[in-house]
């Protein structure tokens, strides 16, 4: 193979390292105003061009200028002596402005074969190389790959044209580009003739109508999102060296669905106009003027056209070709031996080896080349996975900040892999946060969200709503909307139905939420798990009639004051088909002696039925053994004395007494595989629902008997009557926040809670003020799992007496105010997977402490 | 029995088998290959990046080795914290060191399977990342700037809300 | 010493998995594993963008990039044949699984995976391992009865766990 050293001019668009100022987007000259339709660009060729070598490296424009007025490429061909072009200064004026600097090193690549040209280059200083043996390099014109892979031989400098600003640029001087296209075909003729001569094939132009063109859709917002998908799609196309083709991936289809689509057209890429599909020249750039008019007339239209050029895969693209002065040169070298050195420089043919060598004993110190890889991809020195590795300790904030760096960049922190997008926490800029930056958010991060959290985000719609369903509604699995708080029940319903994977959704303080709000979420969100809608007070009882509660596991209703006992009666009468008195019980919404003895009542006799059920075995049987014991106990030289209130033995009534009564399977707790009944609730805060009811605790406990944390804090209306119901109902229950419930909590119950809830480990009795030392005696007995126990503010119990239980007890803390980790005890009970929502609970530790400051 | 290592540029380095195994490379290859005089070549890292890692092993050499198969996964990725960097650490990876230091040590700690090096100098470099316009964070690394500038404008603008108060 | 270039390393990281593999024939397998260990010091982060910032890329990189790809799985894989000869099934596993990482359909692999998880007992993994190895190379006799003994393993506990079941109630 014989080499040619060619001085080549080229263009890239790329900043250089080097500190000298690098002329990149200097102001342009005034437009002219667009010439009509005649127009017909078509500047698609990088060329190589024999250039003098230049010795000072000057690259500021007007030098540029110079160098390139001096290229034969704007002269005629064969005649060197024409008068200049009109317009040729102004043009080269224009794009000098625009073109880049960049320098390579000896052995990097310029450009590579196969690659789409993209680009004119221009040589300003140094010389390159290229392998391939014809004389002409000539890939060229109207997107075709480069035929040939051109090295820098030495330190080259190079201006770079990108085809797109040639493209913009050309439009305004109607001859030039006449002239430049008149040339390219020339070129392309002879280069093919040569080509075909050493049986290369030259791909054919008019299969390949390069077009900088629309595509017919475009995205509703030309987000930079899609646009490194096209770029990516263009790269892979030139790697793979097929034919790039237009595709429409599905997030080019603008939403169909829309809740208002004019709310995109202010964005600066505003909704796509159709563009007409070029007419099917080969030679044209530009299809036809309204595009090139559009770029200029009107930012929407120049935004869509912006768009548009990148929505579609195919591109004017710069080639590489060659002046017929190499040509010349070409044959000679043909005609000699190839290890003949060419007449201008010695060099040793090309070989892997040596090439590196060469490379290597060019440099004086290794490391200092670190910066002068050519082509670092745009991810820079660390490379794509350690780059990754670094974004992943950036905040979202910095993460799009840091997207700007380079296009390469953009698009791994979009790469799912990487998972750099998955998590959007836009909170800890809740004030700057709108509706549109979060729309140009989700539109760019897409589909890679997994988690999305707008808590404090005020300002934030139902408009940011629906982008959030249209762009990443499809990911989406959290969703934390906490003090968003002017969204409605339509801009919720709606997202919600775009959002079929959420499974977890924080409404908390979104006080215009009502049941149709909710429900429609309901309705919507199949795989729903987590909700919450504290302090959503308009939300009624109806909000809790929907089948979708069953499988809803964490439900946070603190201070929804409009919901009631009767809400909750919904839950029990989806639970059971029987036990009327249950039902009668919860459908009451009334306290009465009557209905209390006969939930007693019924208690007692599912006791009775019990030992039919092996699961509740060993719960029946002890309960039944403690009733004997109850006495032993008495007679225990315990330091609690042996006082036993009346209400206990009322509860503990004799275990015989059955009350005939319709089989209550179904409100029995279960652990039989699959139940029909029962709720799969896990978790549930009422905290603060001061009107509910033990009638709510007796549904509650009556349908969800998978329960382990439930927080009643501040229920005042509750009486000690609730304790047997939960225990009944709920013996899984691990946690159990009864703060200030003064009237429920006293000694006696606390008896019955050690007993009724042997899983329990955390309890909180703070506030309650009815709590002795007797009742901390039982909890140290009987609550064999106890870990955690709250009894601030229990005016009764002195930190000896807890200290004395020997229990070791964490957390234990009395009289005046606590700083105390609601969400530790929330969650201590099991494991957490939430993603970007604390919950309500952070809340109910801030408004405890609030209130108990005032007591 | 020390472990001898040879850097790229020929320069030597003895050190002990714990130090050593700090490099989970190296450890895995100490374990299969037993103890030898024979100098281990890590040809991809220089004499005086070697000599950096070493340092850091040996302050580091009697801390607990992460776990094995630890956090790649992306999810955990959302708990780091980059800003709980311990003095000597933060000492270490700013003494005498400037970027294309740090960044060859992150290089060499990633080919040498040291992770909590390797994730000391990502939290570094995060940290620098703070604050940079993009033209600065290409300069840094050497990032090709591969937009047009219609799309470095629109960037620009998407990223206002973004930008430092 | 002058530091090597791109071409030297990968030269010697093939040297050195020849080495290895003359070794484990003539059934020395620490001096094997120790070969192949050391042709790995050469060849891995030789890809890193930065590390070839050392020398300049080259268009000729694509080509020498698949050979060192080519090369490392080789040694590899060949480690993870020598963890098998030593019976260290783990670090077997671990070895096939960087591997597959490089050629996620590499049946040699999946056969030395699967053997592994024979070994460890986990009869399931090694079942799958073994199927997808049988579906790349059907011809392979040793794949096919590495499969056969895969699969009595997993019905055997079946049936164990069937009789110990059996008759009681759930």
């Amino acid at each position: 193979m014989s080499n040619y050293v060619l001085s080549v001019l080229s263009f890239i668009s790329v900043a250089a390292a080097p500190p000298a100022p690098s002329p990149k987007l200097a102001s342009s000259p005034a437009p002219l105003s667009p010439t009509p339709s005649t127009l017909t660009p078509t500047i698609s060729e990088a060329n190589f061009c024999i250039l003098p070598r230049i010795d000072q490296l000057s690259v500021l424009p007007p030098d540029l200028q110079h160098i390139l007025r001096n290229l034969p490429f704007f002269r005629p061909i064969g005649d060197r002596t024409a008068p200049r072009i009109a317009g040729l200064d102004d043009f080269l004026a224009d794009i000098s402005n625009v073109m880049h600097i960049r320098h390579y090193s000896p052995g990097d690549v310029v450009i590579q074969e196969g690659e789409r040209a993209r680009a004119m280059f221009f040589l300003i200083k140094g010389m390159l190389e290229s392998p391939i043996q014809t004389g002409c390099f000539g890939d060229v014109l109207f997107s075709v790959r480069r035929t040939a892979t051109v090295t820098a031989r030495t330190k080259c400098a190079l201006a770079v044209l990108t085809s797109e600003d040639l493209s913009s640029k050309i439009t305004r001087y109607p001859q030039i580009a006449e002239i430049l296209r008149a040339r390219a075909n020339e070129r392309y003729e002879q280069l093919k003739k040569e080509m075909e001569k050493v049986g290369r094939r030259m791909e054919p132009l008019s299969g390949e109508s390069p077009v900088a063109m629309p595509a017919t859709k475009e995205p509703s917002h030309g987000c930079l999102r899609e646009l490194s998908a096209s770029r990516a799609a263009l790269r892979r196309k030139s790697e793979e060296g097929g034919p790039v083709r237009t595709t429409s991936s599905p997030e080019l289809q603008p939403a169909q669905a829309w809740a208002s689509p004019d709310d995109f057209t202010t964005s600066p890429l505003g909704l796509g106009e159709d563009i007409a599909p070029p007419p099917p020249s080969s030679a044209a750039v530009f299809s036809g003027s309204e595009s090139v008019e559009d770029f200029f007339s009107s930012p929407a239209s120049q935004a869509s056209s912006f768009a548009a050029r990148y929505g579609d895969r195919r591109r004017a693209s710069v080639a590489v070709w060659s002046d017929d002065r190499l040509m010349q040169f070409a044959q000679i070298a043909t005609e000699k031996s190839p290890d003949v050195p060419m007449p201008r420089e010695k060099h040793p043919p090309l070989k892997k080896s040596s090439s590196f060598t060469r490379a290597k004993t060019h440099k004086p110190h290794q490391r200092v080349h670190m910066y002068s890889v050519a082509e670092s991809r745009g991810y820079g020195v660390l490379g794509r996975d350690l780059m990754a590795r670094v974004f992943r300790y950036l905040d979202f904030r910095h993460r799009m900040r840091v997207r700007a760096s380079s296009m390469h960049i953009l698009r791994l922190l979009l790469d799912p892999r990487t998972g750099l997008t998955t998590e959007v926490d836009l909170s800890p800029w809740h004030k700057r946060i709108d509706d549109k930056i979060l729309s140009d958010v989700v539109c760019f991060c897409g589909q890679t969200v997994r988690n999305l959290s707008l808590r404090n985000c005020w300002t934030v719609t139902d408009k940011g709503l629906a982008s959030i369903a249209h762009y990443a509604g499809r990911g989406l699995e959290t969703l934390c909307l906490a003090s968003v708080w002017d969204v409605t029940d339509g801009g919720i319903g709606s997202m919600a139905r775009m959002c079929q994977q959420l499974r977890n959704i924080d409404l908390s303080n979104c006080r215009k939420l009502s049941d149709a709000g909710v429900l429609g979420v309901l309705d919507a969100c199949p795989a729903l798990e987590i909700i919450s809608t504290s302090y959503c007070k308009i939300l009624s009882d109806g909000v809790l009639a929907h089948p979708r509660w069953r499988t809803v596991r964490r439900l946070n209703l603190q201070r929804c004051t409009g919901i009631r006992d009767k809400g909750f009666g919904a839950w029990v009468a989806t639970t059971s088909e029987a036990s009327p008195a249950a039902a009668a019980a919860a459908a009451a919404g009334v306290v009465s002696e009557a209905v209390m003895t006969d939930a007693f009542a019924v208690a007692a006799s599912e006791d009775a039925e019990v030992p039919t059920k092996p699961s509740r075995t060993t719960d029946a049987e002890w309960h039944l053994m403690d009733v004997d014991g109850d006495e032993d106990g008495s007679q225990d030289p315990d330091d609690f004395g042996s006082t036993q209130s009346a209400g206990n033995e009322s509860v503990f009534g004799s275990p015989t007494a059955i009350v005939p009564r319709a089989p209550l399977k179904t409100t029995a707790p279960v652990a039989a595989p699959a139940p029909p009944a029962g709720f799969d609730l896990e978790e549930l805060i009422l905290s603060d629902c001061s009107f509910l009811t033990d009638v709510t605790v007796a549904a509650v406990a009556a349908s969800c008997h998978k329960l382990q944390y439930l927080s009643l804090s501040f229920c005042c209306a509750l009486t000690e009557t609730f304790a047997d119901e939960l225990c009944r109902g709920c013996p899984q229950l691990r946690a159990l926040d009864m703060s200030f419930c003064g009237t429920a909590v006293t000694d006696a119950n606390l008896l019955v809670l050690a007993r009724g809830l042997p899983r329990l480990e955390r309890l909180s009795i703070r506030g309650c003020v009815q709590v002795t030392e007797q009742g901390i005696g039982y909890l140290a007995r009987y609550a064999q799992n106890l870990k955690m126990l709250n009894v601030s503010q229990c005016r009764s119990i002195s930190d000896d007496a807890v200290r004395s239980t020997g229990r070791g007890w964490r957390l234990l803390t009395c009289q005046g105010l606590v700083e105390v980790d609601e969400e530790g005890f929330r969650k201590g009970a099991y494991e957490y997977d939430e993603g970007g929502s604390a919950g309500a609970s952070a809340k109910v530790g801030r408004k405890e402490r609030a209130r108990a400051s005032t007591t | 029995m020390p472990v001898i290592l040879q850097a790229s540029d020929g320069q030597q380095f003895t050190i002990s088998k714990p130090v050593a195994e700090r490099s989970m490379l190296l450890k895995n290859m100490l374990d299969d290959v037993g103890e030898n005089e024979q100098a281990i070549p890590l040809p991809n890292v220089s004499g005086p990046i070697l000599a950096a890692v070493i340092e850091y092993c040996e302050h580091h050499k009697d801390e607990a080795m992460p776990a094995a198969d630890e956090d790649d996964k992306v999810f955990e990725a959302s708990k780091k914290k980059p800003d709980d960097i311990d003095q000597w650490d933060a000492d270490f990876m700013k003494q005498g060191k400037g970027n294309e230091e740090l960044f060859e040590i992150i290089l060499a700690a990633n080919y040498l399977d040291i992770k909590p090096l390797l994730d000391l100098g990502c939290k570094t470099v995060a940290n620098m990342i703070k604050g940079k316009t993009p033209e600065q964070i290409r300069e840094m690394f050497n990032i090709e700037n591969d937009f047009t500038p219609d799309e470095e404008e629109q960037i620009r603008r998407e990223n206002e809300w973004a930008a430092d108060a | 010493m002058a530091a090597q270039t791109v071409d030297e390393k990968l030269q010697t990281g093939k040297a050195e998995k020849d080495k290895g593999n003359a070794a484990f024939k003539a059934g020395q397998i620490p001096e094997a594993l120790r070969a192949y260990h050391t042709a790995t010091l050469y060849l891995t982060g030789l890809d890193n963008a930065a590390m070839a910032a050392f020398v300049p890329q080259n268009p000729l990189a694509e080509t020498i990039k698949a050979e060192i790809k080519d090369t490392l799985k080789a040694c590899y894989s060949n480690m993870s044949a020598c963890y098998l000869k030593q019976s260290r099934p783990e670090k077997c596993i671990e070895l096939t699984a960087k591997v597959l990482a490089l050629d996620p359909n590499n049946a040699k692999a999946l056969f030395r995976r699967g053997q592994a998880n024979i070994a460890l007992e986990n009869e399931d993994a090694a079942y799958a391992d073994l199927l997808k190895a049988a579906e790349l190379a059907p011809q392979d006799k040793g794949i096919r009865d590495a499969l056969a003994s895969a699969h009595a393993m997993v019905k055997e506990r079946a049936a164990k766990s069937d009789a110990v079941f059996k008759g009681k109630l759930l």
